[in-house]
């Protein structure tokens, strides 16, 4: 008899908190052998034994009534943490492609089913490591002494409107903020080394590609803009039609600074190369492509918000006869 | 088991999901052990399964609404489980909201819709 109770008291403490473990194991058992001792003596054959442990339940089961629900990520971060995972799914892939074809471009010859297999293999492999760091980060969040209580912060009065274009979601644009510092950081790195260096070495870098100093400075003042403008709508509360049009303007001005900073400097070291690709306007197509979605994303919002007045006050009522 | 008999059972599960505790709360005046409280509970007619009401009793003593002892002098060690005195001015003032809820629903269930 003791062997069978001993195991389902073992299988249930392993899914069990450490410091709990030992007392609710003991009082599991003892619960256990009371009721087999009432209900079929002092001799329960192993059939009886296991016909009483299956009404107490699977042992996961029964460890899990003593604790209560725990998140690795809790519902209220997890929608931030996956907009964060959002980015890093795009941009790790398609950093990693352009670091390996730009790579293979200024080193010919190349092998570029090798070059293709790197690709996705670092590709994915970039993709993963990002992708635990960031779940690592909102799990220390959730598990930290930080509370994260949405009553204390909730008030009715300050509901975001149904498709408010003036609506500032704070941590979409402390996260923008956040990110928009990281990339200032990148430009002033090319300006102090003169150019675009990869791999990233203060010292000695392996290639440096020229880029013209005065448009670095100038991507690195638009983007200080851009933050400048996601933190002023932040502090505001919503966005203004004025505001969102000057972020809009700085966010286009980036992308014509891309070609002058990253483009059209690529382009030319890629043609030392491959001197066949002279004439194509990759470069201008790649500034298009970056403005693109920048206009299709804002230009909705940029119609609507002029005209947009808050609702305040219920819908006037009929009147009545 | 069918779909309906499914959420039936649950249905069920979260009814009584409340009772159970204030069951529990009005029979812990007298020290009792987890078997004895399931034994106790089912002679009044309360069927309270071993995986609800074991870390139940656990969980409200760690709320202060019951304490608990482990006695070593019997057969086997066991774990007694008493109400405290947090516990009886919880199981007073649930008691009152028990009372007024079973009324509140009388009227419910048997308004016009229900004969």
């Amino acid at each position: 008899m003791a062997d069978l109770v001993e195991r389902y008291v073992h299988q249930v403490g392993r899914y069990l908190p450490p410091k709990e473990r030992a007392e609710i194991e003991a009082e599991l058992r003892s619960q256990i052998q009371d009721q087999l001792e009432d209900r079929f003596g002092g001799a329960a054959s192993q059939e009886e034994i296991a016909s009483a442990l299956a009404e107490f339940g699977h042992p996961y089961t029964m460890a899990a009534s003593y604790s209560r629900e725990k998140y690795l990520v809790g519902p209220i971060l997890y929608p931030y943490m996956m907009l964060v995972m959002r980015y890093v799914w795009v941009l790790t892939p398609s950093l990693v492609v352009f670091l390996n074809l730009f790579g293979a471009l200024i080193s010919p010859p190349v092998d570029w089913l090798n070059v293709l297999i790197q690709t996705v293999l670092t590709g994915a492999q970039g993709t993963l490591i990002v992708s635990a760091l960031v779940v690592l980060f909102f799990a220390l969040i959730q598990h930290s002494y930080l509370k994260i209580n949405p009553d204390d912060e909730f008030k009715p009065m300050d509901l975001p409107e149904v498709d408010d274009p003036t609506h500032v979601d704070r941590y979409e644009a402390a996260f923008g903020s956040v990110f928009g510092a990281f990339v200032i950081l990148f430009w002033l790195y090319f300006l102090y080394m003169g150019g675009l260096a990869l791999p990233f070495i203060f010292n000695n870098p392996e290639n440096v590609i020229p880029v013209p100093a005065n448009w670095l400075i100038l991507i690195t003042l638009s983007s200080a803009a851009m933050i400048a403008m996601n933190l002023y709508a932040l502090r505001r509360g919503r966005w203004g039609s004025l505001p969102y049009l000057i972020e809009t303007l700085l966010e286009l001005f980036g992308a014509i600074c891309l070609y002058f900073v990253i483009f059209e400097p690529i382009f030319q070291r890629v043609l030392l190369s491959m001197p066949n690709l002279a004439g194509l306007p990759l470069p201008e197509l790649l500034v298009i492509l970056t403005a693109t979605p920048i206009m299709v994303g804002r230009v909705p919002k940029l119609i609507k918000l002029p005209g947009y007045r808050r609702a305040d006050s219920p819908p006037a009522s009929k009147t009545a006869g | 088991m069918p779909e309906s008999e499914n959420h039936l059972d649950n249905l069920r599960l979260e009814l009584r999901r409340g009772i159970v505790v204030l069951a529990v709360l009005s029979q812990m005046d007298t020290a009792r052990y987890g078997y004895s409280l399931i034994q106790q509970l089912a002679a009044q007619g309360l069927e309270v399964e071993e995986g609800t009401l074991y870390p139940l009793l656990r969980r409200l003593e760690k709320q202060g609404l019951l304490e608990s002892e482990w006695e070593v002098g019997e057969a086997r060690p066991r774990k007694y489980y008493k109400i405290s005195p947090q516990g009886r001015a919880v199981l007073a003032t649930l008691t009152a909201d028990w009372l007024e809820t079973v009324e509140v629903m009388r009227k419910l269930l048997q308004g016009e819709n229900h004969g």
